[in-house]
């Protein structure tokens, strides 16, 4: 499921994190990359523990922890801490990969978690760059992802991706995944377009008792397929 | 495999096709995804215990809700008391970015509490005292913060100036803006406005009739339809009767109303509505009974000594057509035109005591009732053609929200008198006679014996230009600046004496500051100006004519705070209403040719307001204020009112209403309302006798109960639970009592 989440960042609080962008120590992208992927990433990327890493995180997160969407859609037990990237001059691509499945959490815990869901926060605005799409090849076809700045795409991490050479401009955006607590990518979709019709009902017709028992139904899917 | 190419647009691929981000509506807010409920509090307390949550607490309200395209929101004030959006400051607004007083009386309010008309409806907001009209004004006469805001009623953004009693049946809500409002108003508006809301169509079949029958013979039948014509258009018909007796032996009310609204487009670019209303009604009009020893008559709550002849017969018809543009960058454009036309009949009897009484008990039965007659008519007809837009833009890389309008006004309103035949000695022979306190009720009918006197006529022409705008200065902070320009010109035709001229310009102006250090919280200062144009009631003479408008200015600071996840909104402020340049008559100075603009009069206030659902069973509305209204200046002539307490200024109003679910079908309600004493407008002054009248203060109670079982709902409302005796609207002359002891049953059915 491929789910572009409006507005996760104001205009305001983008403006705030390019500001500290603009300052950031970029460092070479491979760095998180897996070994096949690392041979086809090519951009910069923000190092995962510096203090100003972690400030943007903070400011990231308060973003996603206002939108219902992104909940109620990636269906979230885990989310691992955002990362960031700049894609411009020379490092402008990152060629077709599959994210890791399995990724070390940078806090000395030593926990991992498993990436259902990806996440591309845009903080670039698409005039800013030439070239810089997000092109996702899911099981409906391939799909061609340039979003506003503080809107948000997540896909399955199953996919393969790519991010298509920058030719002019910077594109900033924020990247991080997610654990679900419904493994399946098909039964989250099935899940959110449940969740999204019982909300239309709830608004047109209120807690009907027929809306009441489709809301167990939910529930018992969510208890059926979920793992918390 | 295919690939689509999204360019600079935002893709909106698959399943985000569905949905829409929602501005923020009340509607939403109450309702969350169920995802979002079962993972919310689940949420990576592994990634934000790791990235020390800075400021991750801030803006946690006012989610951004989700809402799936093609539900056309019903009109959310059927939801929930709360509003978060208004169009009280012209355009749609978030109830935080005014910075001024705003209550918005929602449908689901008026439902709960029956109230039928918009006075009473407006018992529920704070600040607001009711005048009880003599002849010269009827209709609906309401004092904000001890300001006339008999012309500042509108409808729908327009003004809603004719005389007569308006009706809740196609009204979605109730805003009232308070405090001076020329800026986007034009004339009028020192203590604020009340806009009126009309039922919009909406894209879904869902129609809904109610059937109440109360003590006191009422009987009320409303039917809302709702019809989904097409893919994106709706039409929705409201239509009203009531006919009902009052508790007082005699008034009564029968009336009917009708609203059918088609509108296209819906959601799209280019939205179309074109609609008609109507109301009329022949009511047995209630003026009340005479001031004894400065207080009203309690024994008379449930005595009247009218006639069975009289009537007030009102009706008000309009035609609109508006057309909604909106922008690809979020902008509206809407333009409207609206032909109206309004009738008023009145012949209506006052009741006085023949003599000076000491007191209540010196009443007894063969005390002597005096009747006057209150006789007026006229008819009006007002052509509006306005244009508001609403935008934002980044200019210079600041944040701009743009509103701006005009609009192009005619009104012409005709007034009637009547005359008597004379006697011998030239005085008019009153064909209503004597009556005593120990004969009540309704005498038989008074021979008509009035000769309609000829009419005198006011034309007048309004061109209304403004623009505001509202700067975001700082990540935190925004800035007001609004500036109006009217060119009101009126023409007066007397039935004695030439005709009358006068063109007034007035530049208005409205100032403010928000600062709005998280999405819940809302802190600003505000200062706006208002004018009132001798001719804005429609009238001149040889002195108002040449008198230029009266100018006044509201101070304001207040707060407005969203808790509980957005589901409850408080607000309060405090205020200063000054009216600095009051027309008064000064014989020694003013001359037979003008008035003089020296007299002045303030209302300092604070006040508080709440609406919301604190907790998912319970939604409660009220508020609190406290005014303190001062005349500060007077000519010569009414020199005995400086420094008195202004007329129609209770020191407190209040109310609250609170609801509670106590299983998924049933509901009770409780609540009270009141104000404290309070003198009548011109009455600030003691009069002949030394006596200044004052209506006590009263507090009344109101219930509640309701069952709902699917499509059908049983509701008992009980008003005036301790039976409290009061005076609700006061005048000079007379006080009219308030509702007494009643209880009124609702059958609802939804198909």
């Amino acid at each position: 499921m491929l789910l572009n989440l409006p507005e996760v960042l104001t205009r305001d609080e983008v403006r705030q994190l390019r500001e500290v962008l603009a300052q950031a120590p970029w460092d070479d992208g491979r760095v998180t990359a897996g070994s096949q992927s690392a041979q086809v990433k090519n951009n910069r990327q923000l190092p995962q523990d510096h203090p100003v890493t972690r400030q943007l995180q903070g400011q990231v997160l308060q973003g996603l922890k206002r939108s219902k969407l992104f909940f109620t859609a990636a269906l979230p037990r885990h989310v691992f801490p955002p990362l960031f990237n700049r894609y411009a001059g020379e490092a402008n691509a990152f060629g077709n990969h599959i994210d890791n499945a399995v990724r070390f959490l940078h806090d000395g815990s030593g926990e991992r978690m498993r990436t259902d869901v990806s996440c591309t926060l845009f903080l670039s605005d698409p005039e800013d760059y030439d070239g810089g799409e997000l092109i996702i090849e899911d099981t409906f076809g391939t799909q061609s992802v340039k979003l506003p700045a503080g809107d948000m795409v997540i896909y399955p991490s199953s996919s393969v991706h790519r991010v298509e050479p920058v030719t002019r401009g910077a594109r900033l955006a924020s990247f991080f995944w997610v654990q679900s607590m419904v493994r399946s990518d098909e039964q989250r979709r099935l899940l959110f377009d449940l969740d999204m019709s019982l909300l239309k009902l709830r608004e047109e017709h209120g807690d009907t008792p027929a809306v009441v028992r489709l809301t167990g139904t939910y529930h018992n899917l969510l208890r059926m397929w979920s793992d918390v | 495999m295919t690939r689509r190419k999204t360019s600079s647009r935002p893709a909106r691929p698959q399943a985000a096709a569905t949905t829409a981000p929602a501005r923020k509506s009340s509607t939403a807010a109450v309702l969350a995804p169920l995802g979002a409920l079962a993972a919310g509090f689940g949420f990576a307390g592994l990634a934000l215990a790791q990235s020390a949550e800075p400021a991750a607490t801030a803006g946690e309200r006012n989610l951004p809700e989700v809402r799936v395209k093609g539900s056309t929101p019903r009109s959310p004030g059927k939801e929930a008391y709360q509003a978060t959006t208004t169009t009280a400051g012209k355009g749609k607004q978030q109830l935080r970015d005014i910075p001024q007083s705003v209550t918005v009386v929602n449908e689901k309010l008026m439902d709960d509490k029956n109230y039928d008309t918009l006075k009473s409806a407006m018992h529920t907001v704070t600040g607001i005292a009711f005048e009880a009209g003599e002849g010269g004004t009827i209709g609906d006469l309401i004092r904000i913060r001890g300001f006339s805001a008999r012309g500042d009623i509108f409808q729908d953004g327009m003004r809603d100036i004719a005389q007569y009693n308006r009706d809740t049946f196609n009204q979605d809500r109730i805003e009232v803006l308070r405090g001076s409002a020329s800026m986007l108003y034009g004339r009028g508006s020192t203590g604020g406005i009340i806009n009126q809301v009309s039922k919009q169509p909406f894209l879904l079949n869902e129609h809904s009739v109610e059937f109440t029958a109360g003590t006191d013979d009422y009987y009320r039948l409303t039917g809302d339809f709702n019809l989904k014509t097409g893919e994106d258009a709706a039409l929705r018909v409201n239509v009203m009767k009531t006919d009902a007796k009052s508790f007082r032996n005699g008034p009564e009310t029968d009336r009917q109303g009708i609203a059918p609204t088609y509108r296209w487009g819906i959601g799209t670019a280019d939205e179309f509505s074109v609609g008609f209303y109507h109301l009329s009604y022949d009511d047995v009009p209630d003026f009340g009974i005479a001031w004894v020893n400065g207080r009203p008559v309690e024994r008379a709550a449930e005595r009247w000594y009218g006639f069975e002849s009289d009537y007030q017969k009102d009706s008000a018809n309009y035609g609109f057509a508006s057309w909604l543009h909106r922008f690809a960058d979020g902008g509206e454009i809407r333009t409207t035109y609206r032909d109206g036309r309004y009738k008023r009949d009145l012949w209506a009897s006052t009741a006085r005591f023949a003599g000076t009484l000491s007191s209540e008990d010196a009443i007894t039965d063969s005390t002597v009732i005096t009747r006057g007659n209150q006789t007026r008519g006229g008819k009006d007809r007002h052509r509006f053609l306005q244009t508001d837009y609403t935008g934002k833009a980044d200019w210079f890389g600041v944040k701009h929200e743009l509103l701006a309008g005009g609009e192009y006004t005619r009104e012409d309103s005709s007034t009637y008198s009547y005359t008597f035949p004379l006697d011998g000695a030239g005085r008019a022979i009153n064909p209503k006679g004597n009556t005593t306190w120990g004969r009540p009720g309704p005498s038989a009918a008074a021979a008509d014996t009035r000769t309609r006197a000829p009419s005198n006529r006011f034309t007048s022409d309004t061109l209304g230009l403004y623009v505001q705008d509202m700067v975001q200065i700082a990540p935190q902070w925004k800035l007001i600046v609004g500036l109006r320009y009217d060119h009101f010109s009126g023409d007066y035709e007397r039935s004695n004496g030439g005709p009358l001229s006068r063109t007034d310009k007035m530049w208005s102006h409205r100032f403010g500051a928000l600062y709005q250090p998280d999405l819940s919280s809302s802190y600003y200062v505000s200062y706006g100006t208002s004018f009132n144009a001798s001719g804005d009631l429609y009238q001149y003479d040889a002195r108002t004519v040449n008198t230029p408008p009266e100018k006044s200015r509201n101070f304001e600071v207040g707060a407005k705070w969203d808790l509980y996840d957005g589901n409850l909104s408080l607000r309060t402020a405090v205020f200063r209403t000054e009216k600095y340049n009051e027309r008064n008559t000064d014989a020694a100075e003013a001359g037979p040719n003008n008035f003089l603009l020296n007299a002045k009069r303030h209302t300092d206030g604070i006040e508080f307001e709440a609406a919301g659902r604190p907790l998912p069973e319970l939604e409660i509305f009220g508020g609190v204020a406290y005014m303190r209204g001062n005349i500060d200046k007077a000519g010569q002539n009414n020199a005995r009112a400086v420094g008195k307490d202004s007329g129609l200024t209770p020191r407190w109003t209040g109310n609250v209403w609170a609801t509670y679910r106590l299983t998924p079908k049933w509901r009770v309600g409780i609540g009270a309302d009141g104000m404290s004493d309070r003198v009548p407008a011109s009455g600030e002054a003691p009069n002949a006798q030394g006596i200044v009248n004052r209506a006590p203060g009263y507090v009344k109670a109101d219930a509640m109960v309701e069952y709902s079982g699917g499509p059908y709902t049983v509701k008992l409302n009980l008003l005036n639970l301790t039976d409290k005796i009061y005076a609700d609207g006061i005048y000079r002359g007379h006080t009219v009592p308030g509702q007494t002891r009643a209880a009124q049953l609702t059958l609802a059915a939804k198909f």
